[in-house]
């Protein structure tokens, strides 16, 4: 019987589920004019980056298309896309990072890049309908070297 | 002179091809390049955005490419895509 995830000294952000059934969460893009606004984007993990948004909505937010860069597609075709530098605010943090211009009206899609730069767990449980984000635990710092035992040579002359 | 991300895109993969390729694959494997499709200057960084911050902060309106060192593509995607368009910058 599922009892529900530990959630001691942990910030969940609560997401929900599009009619497609996917995880969706409630974001805001800024760009150089700083305006907000806001989007819902659905959590991919199958895609590697930050932030993917279709053209007609980078032009209000003000994004300068100035880049391209190859990504991979699934099928190990690669493809030229349009790229900026822009801003999500998520969880009362902002992160900067690169934005991938997608010319279809697609979804809006945050990637791996998304949950390493806001530092967040995704939870995903589409049996009771939870799509939730926690800080990440910090990694234990790495233990120090264990100095190895001084080696005695031996004496030469007993 | 009218840019196409293609243009913009197949200058940039020709500038890194022919004159940081073979060196970059040696001594940045995996790092991000960021060239500027103008001057031909690179800028290498351990992120993305750290190379095109620092291209921006040389040429404000620089037209860029970016290039992960070693690897196809910067990023992956989890669909493909067959219909695929051009447009004018």
């Amino acid at each position: 019987m599922f009892t529900g995830w530990d959630t001691r000294n942990t910030t969940i952000v609560n997401g929900s589920y599009n009619p497609s059934g996917n995880p969706t969460i409630a974001i805001e893009v800024s760009g150089p004019l700083g305006n907000l606004f806001p989007f819902t984007a659905m959590l991919d993990t199958g895609f590697s980056g930050f932030l993917l948004l279709p053209i007609l909505d980078a032009f209000p937010i003000g994004l300068l298309l100035q880049g391209t860069m190859p990504i991979t597609l699934a099928d190990g075709s690669t493809q030229t896309k349009l790229t900026c530098l822009g801003s999500i605010h998520f969880d009362g943090a902002e992160e900067i990072g690169i934005i991938i211009i997608e010319w279809q009206n697609t979804d809006v899609l945050v990637g791996m890049e998304f949950l390493r730069r806001f530092k967040k767990e995704l939870r995903v449980d589409p049996i009771n309908g939870l799509v939730e984000l926690v800080n990440a635990p910090v990694p234990a710092a790495a233990p120090a070297p264990v100095q190895p035992p001084p080696v005695n040579p031996p004496n030469p002359n007993p | 002179m009218t840019k196409t991300p293609n243009s913009i895109a197949e200058k940039g993969e020709a500038l890194y091809r022919e004159k940081y390729q073979a060196e970059y694959e040696v001594k940045y494997p995996g790092k991000y390049l960021a060239i500027d499709v103008t001057t031909a200057k690179p800028f290498v960084a351990d992120t993305p955005e750290d190379a095109i911050e620092n291209l921006l902060r040389e040429n404000p309106a620089a037209y860029y490419h970016i290039v992960r060192i070693g690897a196809p593509g910067v990023y992956r995607v989890g669909y493909a895509q067959h219909d695929y368009r051009e447009w004018v910058l």
